[in-house]
Order: C-alpha cells, then structure tokens, then sequence
C-alpha cells in the first residue's frame, strides 16, 4: 500500500538562487554595485530575525506562528531579543502615542536594513480606534512600513502569507522601506515630532 | 440564595441606618447594595464596612455629571465570605474637584485615585503621588474622560486621518496626501 | 556596587505585553520597580460612551486580548441587569461553556509563559499547539479565533452548530489524556521546581493589603474566594466543581493552582453540555432595532471570575441609546501598580519575568 503524503498546509517555500551573469569584460562600479546588491537581497530574504515587540493585540497569535504549528523557522525566520540585531519591526496592531515613542527608539537602534510589518486595520486608519484620542491613525506617516497584513486580527495562515510575501519583496530587493525612511528622514521626523512632541522618553516616576 | 442574602443585609443596613444618619439607601440588588454617602461620613463608613468584613476595595470609579456640576465618586468594596458588594456613591463639586485620599485605609486605592485624577482631574488631598500622570504622556488637553472632552474631535486634530477615494478598484483606493 | 537602572519592557522577551516595568537593580537584586503603564491604552471608557449600546460588542473584546470572553460576559450581564431581562436558560450553559474555555485558554498561555524566563521552552510548544486547537474549535462555535462576540446581551449570538459538542468532548477528553503528559513536562521538571519553589512569595497579609483576586488569592488565603462560587452568575450554582485552594502562596504553587484550575474547567464543561436544555439562545433585551436600544437609567457593578481574579465592569445607564459610562477594573490591576511597587523590589533580576507572569499581569487591561 502506498505511503499516504501528509498534507501540508502551506507549500514550501522555495529559494531559487538568482543567475548573476558575470561579465567577460571589466564592468562598470555601479553594474558592480548592483550585482552585489542582488546577491544582497538573496542573502537577506534567507536569514530574517524578527524583533521581539508585540506592540498590540495582534500579537496574540504570534506565538503560534513562531511555535511548532505554524513554524516561521522554516521560512528561515527567528524571534531575536535585541533591536540591534534584528531585522524586522512588527508592528502588532494600533499604536498609541506612548509606543510610538519606543517604535522609533527601537526603530533608529535596528540596524539595516531593517523591514516594518504593520498588522491589522489599526495600523492602515485607525480601525476600530480610529476616534480614539491615544491612538494614532496612520502608521506610515512615522515609519515607513513594507508590508500590511490585514485582518483583525491577522490568523497565523495570514501571517505567514504575509512572511512570505515579505521575502519576495526582499529578494527582488522592493522592500526599500529603510532606504526611504534614509532620504526622507526629515520628513519622517518631522511628521513623529508633530505627533510626539519630543522623542525622548521621560521617566515620570523618578524625576 | 435570597433568603441568605436577606440575613446578611438586615443587619448591615441597620447598622448603618443607626451609626450614619446621613447614609441614605440608593439601590438595593440581590448582591449589590448601593449608599449615598456625603464626604464627611465617608471615612467612617468605610472604616466600619472593612472592619465588618469588606476587606477588599474592588475599585474606586468616577461619573462625570455634568448636568448637575458634579462628580460622582463611587467605592466599590466587597465581603468574599458572605459574598455582597457594597457601592458607596459620593457626589462632589465639578467646579473644585477635591476628595480626600483613602489610602490611609486601603492601600490599594493608591493608583485608582491616581487613575481617576489623570481621567477626570480629581485631587485625592493626601495622596501626592496621585498628582502625577500614569498612562497618558505629555497630555495637552483637559482630563479625557470628561463629558466635556470630545474624544473624535481631539483625534482630527491631532492625527492625520486616511482619506478614501469613493472609487474603489485599481483607479481608486487610498490617497496619501496629507491633509 | 552602584545602582544601575535597567528598562524591563516593553521591548522584551520576558514581558507579555507591551508594558514596562523600571527596574533600579543593585547587582542581580532588584531595589525599586515601577510600572509604567499606558503603552496599551487605547482609552477604552472614552470610546464606550460613544458607541451604541449594541455597537460596543465588537469593541469590548479588544479590553483584554488573552481572554476577550470575560468581557462580553460583564458586559452582558451589566446589561441584563440593569434592563432586568431574565435570559433562556440554555444561553446561561452557552455561556459557561465559552467562559470555561476560554479560561483553558488564559491558563495555557500563561503557563506557556514560564517558557522564557525558565528556559524550558517545550513547554511553550506544547501549550501553544493546544491553544490553537481551543481557537479552532471557538472559530466553529463563533466564527472568529480570538475576538468571538459570541456572548451578547440577551443571551448568545446564536445556536451552537450542529455536532459541535462532540467536537469539543472528544478534544478535552483527548486532552485529558494528556494532562498529566503537561504536568511532568512542566512541574517535575527540575528546572521549574528550582526556579519557582519558594520563590516570589504572596503572603496572605499582601492579598489584602493590595487587593489581589484570583489564583493569588486563592493560593495565600486558603479559602474557596472565586466570584463563581461567592456570587454566582450564569449556572454556576447548578454545576459541581472545586476550587483549588492553598494557603502558602509560591511561584509553584501558584501556576500548578493554573493546571488544577484546567481540570476542573473541563469538569463544568462536561456538566454544562450534559445539564444544557434546549430552547432559545436569546432574547431581546430592549424592544425594536438593536441599535437604537434604550436601557433603563440606573447603575450596576458586574463581575465574573477570569484567569487571574475578578474583573469587572461599572455601567452606568441614562436612559440613552449609549453607556453614560462604564469604568472598567482590570483583574491585575492591584498587583499590577501596587505590588510591582511594593513587592518585586526583593526579587533577583531575573525572576523579574516570574514575577510579572505568576502574579497573573495581564498588561492590556490594566491599560485600557
């Protein structure tokens, strides 16, 4: 009797390594900036970590996504403990004010490049708190995110889609967030000043 | 279950009926029993339910009456051996908002008060720490939960909404033009 | 050795949620802690008053994310209260069964929590592939995985669909079976039993000085004080069932209080779906369109038994198609500001995560 195959529930992802053409004769800086960029992008797409920040309620269903049912290892992806180190900023939900603060402190300490992924509807308008008065409404004003996931809130499947569809787009090299948050910084930061008024974080316990 | 409860609340309304004259009976359910108490009496109120064996003070919540220049404090203490939870409604001034603090008698009503002094602009005299803000940063407006405050309009002005097209398709969509 | 202040959260491994706990440590020992709050807060009061009384339920859900059912539930109840509509008795069993689960569901998750201050991360595995076992089963029941609407005033949404509850006798007897798998995995294990016995004490002098419900409570006072068998709401008089109860409050005894608490959880299921006649599953607690419902003017304290205490909501009622106000207690509020204060100072650094966790913290409803 012939072995039955488990179904999966997802299809596996597969990396086929890109065909850099290397030219006979001698190539020009930037022909040569660019081949290094791509094989960049093939590096970056295979080894994500993923920063350990659950901003807001859509987070819940992270665990799961990291655990053995849904398992972000296989997309070659790990919870790491320090921004420093750390690829990609979740941004679980809505953002209040008070986050937001920290989202750009641990945003400016990430290293690049660095990938935003806004979940829910709370990070595209507002959602349901759109009227809220601590909750902000529209994340990429303040971070330049690269990928939404929607629903309310997102279910592993959702998740990992969108994992995967983040890899696609940083394996031909469209996940370009953090080089726009580099060229428009002062627009970035003017629009997170408006919103914060001052960045840096008070401790009003102790002072 | 109601005949208990009545055994329980005999006793209690007597007592407060003799000690407190001014404590006037506002809502009585199977389990919940509501005083009026002005805020002269509330000390000695409390200090008589938790010695008969309100031990816990669940929560210290406030009611914005606008209409009437007031606000409503209310205590909320409970008896986990005989199960009856007792509400102790106090009205206050809006004008003036002062109450004294409780946390000479329970503890725990240090953050509540702190809460309610950040939501609705209380002063808890007595409790200093109250004073300072707890969840909201850099807060520029007045105390949020107030009826005046219009939660909708303090977000239009000041985050940026998401406008919409009323096209919806590949032409339409989100427009990302500030407002 | 000097002091050096350290910011545990928000961006931490060891916290649930997105809280901060400031911590000024001397060496590994923790000296002074505060919480600071707020990252959460949403303004959930402010936002109650501005919605219809019907088109709150999609936003109660939201108040606390690992156990949203709780909500519904005070909710619910609140308003029957304050209407005086008597419910069918079928949806008062409905309800139990969701409460139970989802309580399952809190306790697993915090039990899964032990993983990253302890280091045993099977145990995260574990809970979290059973979790998403509870969730498929709520999505049957319900429709969604975490934010259900499922219990509202009047009842429940609708009928439970047809051969759900073999679905869910078969999973928790399957589960049982497994039971004692978690409770050698997870408190046999000689990690946990060194990182969590006689530690993080609660004595019983603390519960009431801060007010501490639940598990905490239960664990130092040794008495059955569970708003379930205090106060009874839904059938919870009609069921059997026992609190677990311990008078020498540690770590340890306060998470394996979580795994019996399961157990009897899995108890009231059963009887609920045995007890459960059939019938309507709601009415109407206000006559016409659910959204131009009016209540009664009037004011109530309603409370249930969550994972981690009583929680509760104070609703005040108008007479308009809207909450005049509803003040919300977090279950963890107590020792969420007072006892960091107070009584994590003491604690090594690292069981700062323990502490957070076994105390039962839930960070977004002390937010709001």
């Amino acid at each position: 009797m012939p072995k039955k195959e488990r179904p999966s529930r997802f299809h596996p992802v597969s990396h086929t390594m890109q065909t850099v053409e290397v030219p006979t004769e001698k190539i020009s800086p930037q022909e040569q900036a660019e081949a290094w960029e791509k094989i960049a992008h093939y590096f970056r797409a295979n080894s994500l970590w993923m920063l350990n920040y659950c901003t807001g309620c859509c987070a819940i269903e992270l665990p799961l996504v990291m655990t053995s049912q849904y398992d972000m290892e296989r997309l070659g992806m790990m919870p790491m403990a320090t921004p420093r180190q750390a690829d990609i900023l979740l941004v679980t939900g809505y953002a209040s004010l008070k986050t937001l603060r920290r989202l750009i402190y641990t945003y400016e300490q990430m290293g690049t490049p660095k990938y935003v992924v806004a979940f829910g509807p709370c990070a595209v308008n507002g959602g349901i708190y759109h009227d809220a008065y601590a909750v902000l409404n529209r994340l990429d004003l303040y971070l330049p995110v690269d990928l939404y996931i929607a629903g309310c809130m997102p279910k592993p499947e959702a998740v990992m889609n969108g994992f995967k569809r983040l890899i696609e787009l940083i394996e031909s090299g469209q996940a370009t967030g953090w080089k726009d948050y580099e060229r428009r910084f002062d627009w970035y930061k003017s629009n997170q000043l408006e919103a914060v008024g001052e960045v840096y974080i008070h401790d009003e316990f102790h002072e | 279950m109601t005949n208990s409860m009545n055994n329980v609340k005999a006793p209690l309304l007597a007592q407060i009926g003799a000690l407190f004259p001014e404590v006037r009976l506002k809502k009585d359910r199977d389990r919940e029993i509501t005083f009026e108490v002005q805020p002269r009496d509330l000390h000695q109120v409390l200090t008589y339910l938790k010695n008969a064996g309100w031990r816990q003070l669940s929560m210290i919540s406030c009611v914005d009456w606008i209409e009437d220049g007031q606000f409503e404090l209310v205590y909320n203490v409970f008896d986990w051996t005989q199960g009856l939870r007792v509400l102790l409604s106090m009205k206050i001034d809006r004008g003036e908002a002062q109450a004294m603090t409780i946390i000479n008698l329970f503890d725990g009503a240090m953050y509540y008060e702190r809460e309610i002094h950040e939501f609705f602009g209380v002063v808890f005299l007595g409790n200093e720490d109250a004073l300072k803000s707890l969840f909201l940063e850099r807060w520029d407006d007045i105390p949020p939960l107030r009826k005046d405050f219009d939660s909708r309009a303090y977000s239009d002005k000041k985050y940026v909404k998401r406008f919409y097209d009323p096209v919806y398709g590949p032409q339409g969509g989100a427009s990302f033009e500030r407002s | 050795m000097s002091e050096v202040k350290l910011f545990f959260g928000p961006q931490h491994p060891g916290m649930h949620g997105n809280a901060s706990v400031h911590l000024y440590v001397e060496g590994d020992l923790v000296k002074k802690a505060r919480l600071v709050p707020g990252m959460l807060h949403r303004g959930f009061e402010k936002s109650m008053e501005n919605h219809t009384w019907m088109g709150n339920l999609a936003l109660i859900p939201r108040v606390c994310v690992a156990e949203p059912d709780i909500n519904e539930m005070v909710f619910a109840q609140g308003l029957e209260t304050i209407a005086e509509v008597e419910i069918p008795e079928r949806a008062h069993y409905i309800r139990m069964v969701i409460m139970e689960m989802t309580r399952i569901l809190a306790h697993m998750m915090s039990l899964g929590a032990l993983a990253s201050p302890t280091g045993l991360y099977t145990a995260n595995q574990w809970m979290q592939a059973d979790r998403n076992n509870i969730q498929d089963l709520f999505e049957a029941i319900t429709g969604h995985r975490i934010y259900h609407m499922y219990i509202v005033p009047g009842g429940v949404r609708k009928e439970l669909p047809q051969g759900i509850e073999t679905r869910i006798l078969d999973f928790f007897t399957e589960f049982e079976r497994r039971m004692p798998e978690y409770h050698a995995l997870i408190f046999e294990n000689p990690t946990i039993q060194a990182r969590l016995k006689d530690n993080i004490m609660l004595p019983e002098f603390v519960v009431w000085e801060l007010g501490v419900t639940g598990i905490g409570m239960r664990s130092a006072v040794g008495k059955p004080y569970d708003v379930r068998k205090v106060t009874p709401y839904a059938r919870y008089d009609k069921v059997d069932f026992e609190v677990p109860v311990a008078t020498y409050s540690d770590a340890y005894t306060r998470s394996v209080m979580k795994y019996y608490e399961i157990k009897e959880s899995i108890r009231i299921i059963r009887q609920a779906f045995d007890m459960m006649p059939q019938g309507k599953v709601n009415v109407k607690i206000a006559p016409g369109n659910a959204l131009k419902w009016t209540l009664p003017k009037g004011q109530t304290y309603s409370a249930v038994e969550s994972a981690r205490g009583e929680f509760g909501y104070y609703i005040v009622s108008d007479g308009k198609t809207q909450p005049y106000r509803i003040a919300v207690r977090g279950a963890s509020f107590p020792q969420g500001f007072l006892g960091v204060e107070r009584y994590m100072p003491g604690v090594r650094l690292d069981d700062a995560p323990l502490w957070y966790d076994t105390m039962g913290i839930c960070t977004p409803e002390i937010d709001r």
